[in-house]
């Protein structure tokens, strides 16, 4: 898997795909959808998709196609070996999430959440390889969240598809193992070929999740009071947040919330009990926007 | 308390072309690793500015301070020991124009310092000394109404 586009640029998120096998092209198709790195703090989530002919299924048992989470990493490289020399019936496409991608994601000024950016890459990817010329027929998805829901909006996305969403669909066809290898690879040589912009030298930042002790020391050596961590850290993590709230100097932005509507947000049920005070004026925002003020003289 | 703000020695100071005006308040006044954290992955996307800050996605331009006007980086080469004390700014670098950052938004005619020019002008007439002839001459704009 060549994935020098995406080093070129770890800043920014990054397709990487296979070839179209001719085969795909004409005969009925199913594909699989998984993702690698939803959980960590540290690095890229990645999105791949892995499809065939169905007339082909058999071909992937016996490649040995499993879930990549059961497999040790040879293991996973070497059917990621066995996957590229299928090329000729099996075709895979993966799109590389930056870790500052996701943080810009999740920390605009109306936020969009690990879910809805999860949901919109599956669908991006599956669009993408209808466009690609892929006759895809049937599509199985493993999921973290609740099965019905998602299912239900990509049927309404893809009403001609016969859409699968299951938990553990990557252990129940061999498909989403595929793509579940193709991503999990994906991450794993993205994570250990990364090269800092910030130019920092570190041997072992660990797995990226927030227990590993390797992750902790890189998080706690590389905290700068002004800029918080390098762009390899999702920053919308709590594991992330907590320190630069905790140990950073502080950042009011433009969009934060006063602390008097904090005071006056009600904290239980009790206080609509409580008496009732007139309610307040405030301040259109054009006002503060504009920087106009009541003074009584120059 | 007084503060004096000495810009006598502007012309003398080094002209710094690195000078970002960023979209948050931050109590920190020292050095940064600018350079090291936040300019190293700036990008041109069609002629917009884009960076992040505490993984905040930011956009931003380069615009110049208006003709006839310079910017000037004020430092305080002592700190006061009480609120009486008097303070004093010296110009410590002198810049033509900076990069200017929004968050999550471009820049645009909405934002706070393109408005700035027009302050300039009200400013002028509000602050700014002026004789007793020049007051009454009328403008252009009091003929025209």
């Amino acid at each position: 898997m060549d994935i020098s586009g995406y080093k070129k640029n770890n800043s920014k998120s990054h397709v990487v795909a296979s070839v179209v096998p001719e085969i795909t092209k004409t005969e009925p198709c199913w594909l699989g959808i998984d993702e690698a790195g939803r959980g960590p703090v540290l690095g890229p989530m990645v999105y791949g998709i892995a499809y065939c002919p169905i007339s082909m299924k058999d071909k992937l048992k016996d490649m040995g196609l499993a879930d990549s989470k059961t497999l040790s990493e040879e293991k996973r490289e070497s059917l990621m070996n066995s996957i590229d020399e299928a090329k000729d019936y099996m075709g895979w496409i993966v799109n590389i999430l930056a870790p500052n991608a996701i943080s810009n994601g999740m920390l605009r000024r109306c936020k969009y959440n690990l879910n809805a950016i999860s949901h919109d890459t599956a669908i991006g990817l599956v669009q993408k390889a209808i466009e690609k010329g892929v006759n895809v027929k049937e599509v199985y998805v493993d999921t973290v969240g609740p099965p019905e829901k998602y299912q239900a909006k990509l049927e309404g996305i893809f009403p001609d598809l016969k859409i699968t969403v299951a938990k553990k669909a990557d252990a129940l066809y061999s498909i989403v193992s595929g793509a579940s290898i193709c991503a999990k690879v994906c991450r794993d040589h993205c994570v250990k070929e990364w090269e800092f912009k910030e130019g920092i030298e570190v041997d072992n930042f660990g797995s990226g999740y927030p227990g590993d002790p390797n992750t902790k020391n890189f998080m706690k050596e590389q905290l700068d009071p002004v800029f918080g961590f390098p762009q390899l850290v999702r920053f919308g993590w709590s594991t992330a947040y907590n320190v630069i709230d905790e140990k950073c100097v502080s950042v009011c932005w433009e969009d934060d919330e006063d602390e008097e509507e904090k005071a006056k947000r009600p904290r239980s049920v009790l206080t609509m009990f409580s008496e009732k005070t007139e309610p307040q004026l405030k301040r259109h925002k054009y006002f503060k926007d504009n920087c106009l003020k009541n003074v009584d003289s120059f | 308390m007084t503060v004096y703000l000495d810009v006598n020695n502007s012309a003398n100071v080094p002209a710094d072309t690195k000078i970002q005006l960023m979209p948050f308040v931050i109590e920190h006044n020292d050095e940064a690793n600018v350079d090291k954290y936040f300019n190293s992955s700036l990008e041109n996307e069609d002629g917009i500015l884009v960076g992040s800050f505490r993984g905040r996605p930011l956009q931003g331009n380069v615009q110049s301070v208006p003709e006839g006007y310079t910017g000037v980086v004020m430092k305080e080469n002592h700190k006061p020991f009480n609120e009486d004390e008097e303070r004093t700014f010296k110009a410590a670098h002198t810049f033509k124009e900076f990069t200017y950052w929004n968050l999550d938004k471009l820049p645009g005619l909405n934002d706070k310092v393109s408005k700035l020019p027009e302050w300039f002008e009200i400013a002028k007439h509000i602050h700014g000394s002026h004789s007793a002839d020049e007051d009454r001459s009328p403008t252009k704009s009091d003929t025209s109404s």
